[in-house]
Parts: structure tokens; C-alpha cells; sequence
């Protein structure tokens, strides 16, 4: 039932609060026009990056100013604006409405809600382009952001106000990983906010849904552009996104942002120099796309107690083609950010998901932050990875393995099918810890060769049903003592035993575990 | 522009001035450093004025005033 006084009420409102309308401004007239590029004439005092409004209420932003014209890209009418047109200046720059309303929503990168539902109430309107916080305001990385990732926890752990990349080609799982750490901030009281850009409207609808049906979208917002949206909103979306993370991270507040992604992001400026006839150098790119990220993650920071000690974790994703990490982009992006999470697409296709290469990816500031008990086992499995993959690779050559090598050959791979994991199926801090303990045992012997995966599953079931209290006996913040380390096993062992004998008459769970494989390679995008 | 003192004011009324708003005109345009004043008559702007100096444009037109109220309303 739409109430009418309120609709009426709101209407006198607005119309009394447009008494003092526009006063001085300056104007300029449209001279050229093409491409969503318009050049104006006049204009004399505009600023750089000032927003400036077309006849017709179209909005612009000011980017190149000359001595006799101004150049400008439009957010839209680009097929409304005509020659000769006024172009006022507005004396801001581009601002973003922010407030706990965003919160799941899903929005334009001006703050419209596009998703159909009601206005969105702006608690304050910050500018998308926003100084980082001073060294003086920062303080120390001591938080874990856990993804739920067992092989990301583990051995490239993030912390809360780190920035950490996930690089890959496309169809290794870089949305994938990205979605899933969204999904495991349940409960954790951290601000998701997903910053799509000039991505397939398809993929985004995924994307959202999924989001929604699990019950993520009560703490995420996503600011979306898509692949039919002008550059310049491509352009402007991350910023918008990381105003809305600013202003929760100045109130306090844990913030995780997924830049989804910023090699499209650096196609948009591209364009939107290359239109604006700006020089071009390595790949075409202007000469300050380096700037264009770095001054977008340096605002990703923890802040210091005084400060409130919010945070923005941010999680940019880079797409590199055909493995390439040494191309314009990803080199960038990979010098700004606190270390990079590495997919490859041969351990996608092997079967390996996630794809994480764990010797090419680090994690530089996250290991300070990481739980005790979690740091105490992992130090271990990254030396214990380190000698299989060494071994692996000079076993390719010979044939005759003695029995020794044999075995670190079986516990490698073991170590490795442990690191699998389903998506959508986080793990929390404790039932890692058993994972991990339990990979790092002789126990793992036992375990028939490419049954890891579906065993580390099954015993965290069975503890969930049957021992419930050892996982409250863990203290993820302190080490792991002997007696319960032998705890783990001894629970872990009576399940192998049981298992191991049943698996002897069931044939069937080769089938299951093919059927699960084509369950994930649909499920990864 | 910061030389205003050689250009002409552009001023756009619904209907013609009568004396007395001509001559606030003047006083307007005077103390902003113009002595040009050009007139033009544009009924679609529905009442009050528009006043453009250089770059700098004064408007008190009641039809941007309406399309202000127009983009709140709907916005």
C-alpha cells in the first residue's frame, strides 16, 4: 500500500529545500563531443577531477585541463549532450553516499541502487578520491582475515588491512577464492564489499545469487559496472567502493574489499586516455596507470587504536594471459600489494582447486597476524611441500625409488590432496588445525593414495557428530601441546580404521569422487 | 576569467526590463566590472534572470529553479 500524504509530504520537502538555488557558477560550452569525450570552452576556474553537470542534468568529470578548452568524460548522455550545450561547474568532486544502508544492497559507482529496491538513506557523501591514511595513522597488521581456505590460511595468510592479489589466468578460480572468503566473514563482524568491474552481467548475477542464497548479503555490498557500462564509470567504480570501505573503516569497523578486476579496470583508463588523446606508453597504457592502483590500495590500511583501529583488507584480482605475470598490470600490481595468491591453470586442470601455487605465492605481512596453533604446524607443511615438490620433479627422471623416498613421495602427495578443497566449503580455524595435524602424521600412511581429500572430509564429519568437544578443546591462540596433538590423532586413527575397512567393500566411492570432480568444475568460474 | 572590465554582460529576462529592474541590472553589473550590458529576451526561462559575465554565469531563472525541483523529485 503506497501512502500518498508521505509521497506528498516528501515532495514539499524537497521542493522547500531547493529555495537557494544556484547562485554564481561557471560555464563553459560544449565544443566537441564523441565517444562519451566532450571538450568545453570556458569553464576558467574548474578544478582537476571536479564534477561538472551538462544541461539536461547529465554529470561529468573534469580530467584534462587546457589553456583554452577543458576535456571531460561523461558518466552518461552520451547520445543526449548536442554542441554548444552549457557545462556548469559544481565545485565538488565526484561523491559517494555512504551509510550502514549499503549494506546489502547492490549499487552503481555513483551510489544509485540498482537492484529495484528502495532509496538507499546517505548517512554522509564521501569523494570517491580520498587521500591513504598517514604512517602516523596506521598501525600494526595483528588481525587474521580467515578466507576459510585451508591451503590460503595456512601458508599465505592475510591479515585484517593487507593486500593481498589473487593473480591468475582466466578459469583458474580467482572469483571463486574471492567469494569464498566473502562467505567464511559470516559471524566474523567484517564489512564485505565486492567491487565489480567491466565484468559479464551474466557472471555478476551469479555472483549475486549465490551471495544471497547464502546469506552473505546481510554484511556485503557490491558496487557494480559491467562490461556495457562507459569506461568512466569502469573507471570510477573501485574508488567508490573504497569510500564505502573508508567510511566504515573510519568508524571502526573491519572492511574487506574484492577489486573484481583491475586488469579490466586498466583497459577502462586506457580508453578513457587514449580518448582524451593523452600519450600512450607500454601497452598503450598511460603513463600513470602505475598510480592509478597504487593510490587505490595504499588506502587499504589498518588504523592505529587511536584511530579506532578499522581496517581495509583489500583483494585486488589481476588476470594475466597465458601465465604471463611479467606483462605491464600484473608487475604492478604485484609491487604494490602485500604479496599474491598464484593460480595456475595446469593445477586447475589436474585437479588441483584451489589452484593455489604455493611456491610462487607469498604473503609478506599476514604471518604476524596468523593464530598460533595455525603458524606452529604450517612453518612444517610449507618445508615438508618445499622437499616434495623438489623431489617430484627429480623423480620424473629416474625410476628406481627406494623405499624411503617412496614414502616422502605418498606423504607429498597427501600433503597436497589435503590443500583441496571444495568450494563453498570453509573450514574454521579449529577444523584446520586438525587437518593439518592429522598431514603432518604418520597417520597419513594408512590412507589409500587419492582418497585424501574425501577422508579429510569425512573425519571432520565424524567429529562434528561424534567428538564435538575436542574441537572446543583446541586454542587456535595458543600452541598445540602433545597430549592433545595425540588426541587429534587417536580420534583421527579410530576413524581411518573403520573407514579403511569399509572402503575394502565399497566400490562405489571412486564413482562419487569422479561425480564431485564434475561438480566442482562446474561450480569454479 | 579575472578581466572582466572589457566584456559585456549577457543578461536574459523572460520579458522586457521595465526601469527599475534595468537599473538594478546596472548596479549588478557594474559592481562585478562591466559597463556593457546586452539584453535578450527569452520567454521559455518563464520568469526571473540569468545573468552570464565571462565565464560566470548568475542564474535566477524559475525554470532552472523548476528543473532543480524536477531532478530532486524524481532523483
Amino acid at each position: 500500500m503506497v501512502d500518498v500524504n508521505a509521497i506528498g509530504k516528501t515532495i514539499v520537502d524537497k521542493v522547500q529545500s531547493t529555495h537557494g538555488v544556484s547562485g554564481e557558477r561557471t560555464c563553459g560550452k560544449i565544443i566537441y563531443s564523441g565517444d562519451g569525450i566532450i571538450h568545453i570552452s570556458g569553464l576558467s576556474d574548474v578544478k582537476y577531477n571536479e564534477l561538472l553537470e551538462v544541461q539536461g542534468g547529465f554529470k561529468a568529470l573534469a580530467l584534462n585541463l587546457e589553456r583554452d578548452s577543458v576535456g571531460a568524460v561523461l558518466f552518461s548522455g552520451e547520445d543526449k549532450v548536442r554542441f554548444g550545450d552549457l557545462v556548469y561547474s559544481t565545485g565538488k568532486t565526484v561523491q559517494m553516499p555512504v551509510g550502514e544502508g549499503f549494506l546489502g544492497r547492490i549499487v552503481d559507482p555513483l551510489g544509485d541502487p540498482i537492484d529495484g529496491l528502495a532509496d538507499i538513506q546517505a548517512e554522509e557523501y564521501r569523494p570517491v578520491e580520498f587521500p591513504a591514511p598517514a604512517i602516523m595513522d596506521r598501525g600494526k597488521v595483528n588481525k587474521p582475515l580467515q578466507t576459510g581456505i585451508l591451503a590460503i590460511d595456512s601458508m599465505i595468510p592475510i591479515g585484517r588491512g593487507q593486500r593481498e592479489l589473487i593473480i591468475g589466468d582466466r578459469q583458474t578460480g580467482k572469483t571463486a577464492i574471492a567469494i569464498d572468503t566473502i562467505l567464511n566473514q559470516k559471524g566474523e563482524n567484517v564489512i564485505c564489499i565486492y567491487v565489480s568491474i567491466g565484468q559479464k552481467a551474466s557472471s555478476l548475477a551469479k555472483i549475486i545469487s549465490t551471495l544471497r542464497n547464502r546469506g552473505a548479503m546481510e554484511y556485503t555490498c557490491v558496487v557494480c559496472s559491467t562490461a556495457d557500462d562507459d569506461a568512466p564509470l569502469q573507471y570510477l567504480a573501485p574508488y567508490s567502493g573504497c569510500a564505502l570501505a573508508e567510511y566504515f573503516m573510519y568508524h571502526g569497523k573491519d572492511v574487506l574489499i574484492v577489486y573484481d578486476d583491475l586488469s579490466k579496470h586498466a583497459v577502462a583508463y586506457r580508453t578513457m586516455s587514449l580518448l582524451l588523446k593523452r600519450p600512450a606508453g607500454r601497452e598503450a597504457y598511460p603513463g600513470d596507470v602505475f598510480y592509478l592502483h597504487s593510490r587505490l590500495l595504499e588506502r587499504a590500511a589498518k588504523l592505529s587504536p587511536e584511530k579506532g583501529g578499522g581496517s581495509i583488507t583489500a583483494l585486488p584480482i589481476v588476470e594475466t594471459l597465458a601465465g604471463d605475470i611479467s606483462a605491464y598490470i600484473p608487475t604492478n600490481v604485484i609491487s604494490i600489494t602485500d604479496g599474491q595468491i598464484y593460480l595456475e591453470s595446469e593445477l586447475f586442470n589436474s585437479g588441483v582447486r584451489p589452484a593455489v601455487n604455493v611456491g610462487l605465492s607469498v604473503s609478506r605481512v599476514g604471518g604476524s597476524a596468523q593464530r598460533t596453533a595455525i603458524r606452529q604446524i604450517s612453518g612444517q607443511l610449507r618445508v615438508n611441500l618445499a622437499q616434495y615438490r623438489e623431489l617430484a620433479i627429480f623423480m620424473q627422471f629416474g625410476s628406481d625409488l627406494d623405499a624411503e623416498t617412496q614414502k616422502t613421495l605418498n606423504r607429498g602427495a597427501k600433503m597436497t590432496d589435503t590443500l583441496k578443497q571444495r568450494q563453498y566449503l570453509n573450514y574454521s580455524v579449529r577444523e584446520m588445525i586438525v587437518l593439518l595435524t592429522v598431514s603432518q602424521s604418520e597417520l597419513v600412511d594408512k590412507i589409500p593414495e587419492k582418497k585424501m581429500t574425501a577422508y579429510n572430509e569425512g573425519l571432520l564429519d565424524y567429529i562434528h557428530a561424534n567428538h564435538e568437544e575436542l574441537l572446543e578443546k583446541i586454542d587456535p591462540d595458543k600452541k598445540t601441546d602433545d597430549a592433545l596433538r595425540a588426541e587429534i590423532l587417536s580420534i583421527a586413527e579410530d576413524y581411518v580404521n573403520c573407514s579403511v575397512g569399509e572402503d575394502s567393500h565399497q566400490a562405489q566411492s571412486d564413482a562419487e569422487a569422479e561425480a564431485e570432480d564434475a561438480e566442482i568444475s562446474s561450480d569454479v568460474k | 576569467m579575472t578581466n572582466k572590465h572589457n566584456i559585456t554582460a549577457n543578461v536574459i529576462l523572460a520579458r522586457e526590463p521595465d526601469k527599475e529592474t534595468e537599473s538594478m541590472i546596472e548596479k549588478f553589473t557594474e559592481a562585478h566590472g562591466c559597463k556593457k550590458i546586452q539584453y535578450e529576451i527569452d520567454p521559455s526561462i518563464i520568469g526571473g534572470i540569468i545573468i552570464y559575465i565571462g565565464d560566470t554565469v548568475y542564474d535566477g531563472s524559475v525554470r532552472s529553479r523548476l528543473d532543480k525541483i524536477k531532478n530532486d523529485v524524481t532523483a
